[in-house]
């Protein structure tokens, strides 16, 4: 074995990787040469000292703490936000409120034009000759919306029944999807 | 009855955060030891545990594909330790031309208490060895690390790097070749 050969082979020796018979011709190349002999207790030290290399024991409440920290920073910072299925049902939720708002604005006003029909005044407007509606016969013409802007008490009163209508349910069904969504609101940020 | 590996590993996917607790107490050491041996101090081994676990956290969905849960863990924390390494390079290039110099004092104030079992010339000989393992470049120094130090198989840093079995050989090989160089140098000195 020439001394070259030696020296390549010489990281897979110390990491007992070759195998017997090339093994056994490096020990013998150990026995007969110097310098191969000197290179090979060299990297043998390195590779005990190394191994030797420790790292100070950081204790038992090091590690508590930090797995505390770490749980926080990643399953808390996550719990604190709206996991998928929530925003989904967070999503229905608006989505509902909004066809309950349309339905009552459609009831609102269905009420206001029957309340008008009744006592034979448009609420809408007051115009002095103004007609009965009938509510199957509602339409532009019958109700001019140019015309008119105050309304009279008994309107008023009409009015808020009618925003009481409104009111219920779509308008709190909205505000809560909406706060629940978070509209307006800062997502939490992820802590450091 | 403890749990496997890969056990913890898919309930972790499937969102058991008890599983990622425990992934955490089973490997929080290791990655602990691995980055205080790459940047030498306890605050940044401390910063390499919270990150790479909080990185892991962020990508359990990629952790159906990944082979081993242990290499995977190494590349996330080698890969951060290297980005500190060259933020504190380049921080210190900016403060301070000298900052390659071997025992630079920046590096020196960095590091953690030693052991207090260990013997004056354990310690002496480990903070040569740190120095000589600070003027290598990243990857022959990581190789040496991870293999010299920490113990892992060539196969698992191979993995852990994402190449060739022969890289890792050759890598370790000029990295054990330099580091008794320069350890010779500094003997002779
Ligand atoms: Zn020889």
């Amino acid at each position: 074995m020439t001394c070259s050969h030696f020296m390549a082979l010489l990281d897979g020796f110390i990491d007992g990787e070759i195998e017997t018979a090339i093994s056994d011709e490096m020990q013998h190349h150990l026995r007969e040469c110097n310098d191969c002999s000197n290179e090979y207790a060299s990297a043998l030290r390195l590779k005990k000292t190394l191994a030797d290399m420790t790292v100070p024991d950081p204790g038992n409440e090091y590690w508590q703490e930090t797995t505390d920290i770490i749980m926080a920073r990643t399953v808390g910072a996550d719990s604190s936000q709206p996991h998928n299925a929530e925003t989904v049902s967070d999503k229905r939720a608006f989505v509902r409120s909004m066809l309950s708002l349309a339905a009552s604005l459609l009831i609102l006003f269905t009420a206001m034009l029957l309340g008008a029909g009744q006592d034979g005044q448009s609420i809408l407007l007051n115009p002095p000759s103004a007609e009965v509606v009938h509510p199957s016969s509602i339409n532009q013409d019958s109700v001019p919306m140019q015309q008119g802007v105050f309304a009279p008490t008994d309107d008023q009163t009409r009015l808020l029944r009618g925003t009481l209508l409104l009111a219920s349910p779509g308008a709190p069904g909205l505000a809560t999807a909406m706060a629940r969504m978070g509209v307006g609101v800062n997502p939490t940020s992820d802590k450091k | 009855m403890l749990k496997s590996i890969p056990e913890l590993v898919n309930d972790f996917i499937e969102g058991d955060d008890s599983a990622f607790a425990e992934l955490i107490r089973r490997y929080r050491d290791k990655i602990y030891a691995l980055g205080y041996q790459i940047l030498g101090s306890h605050l940044d081994a401390d910063d390499v545990v919270q990150e790479t676990f909080v990185r892991i956290y962020r990508r359990r969905r990629e952790m159906a594909s990944v082979k081993y849960f242990s290499t995977f863990l190494i590349r996330i924390a080698t890969n951060y330790s290297i980005d500190l390494l060259r933020k504190r390079k380049s921080r210190s290039a900016l403060s301070d031309d000298a900052s390659s110099l071997p025992g630079h004092i920046q590096l020196d104030l960095a590091r953690g208490v030693p052991n207090p079992s260990d013997t004056f010339e354990q310690k002496r000989v480990m903070e040569e060895i740190r120095k000589a393992l600070d003027l290598l470049p990243p990857k022959q120094r990581l190789t040496a690390i991870l293999h010299d130090i920490e113990g892992y198989s060539k196969s698992e840093i191979a993995e852990a790097f994402d190449c060739p079995e022969a890289t890792v050989r050759s890598n370790l090989h000029i990295a054990r070749t330099k580091l008794r160089k320069l350890l010779k140098r500094r003997k002779d000195t």
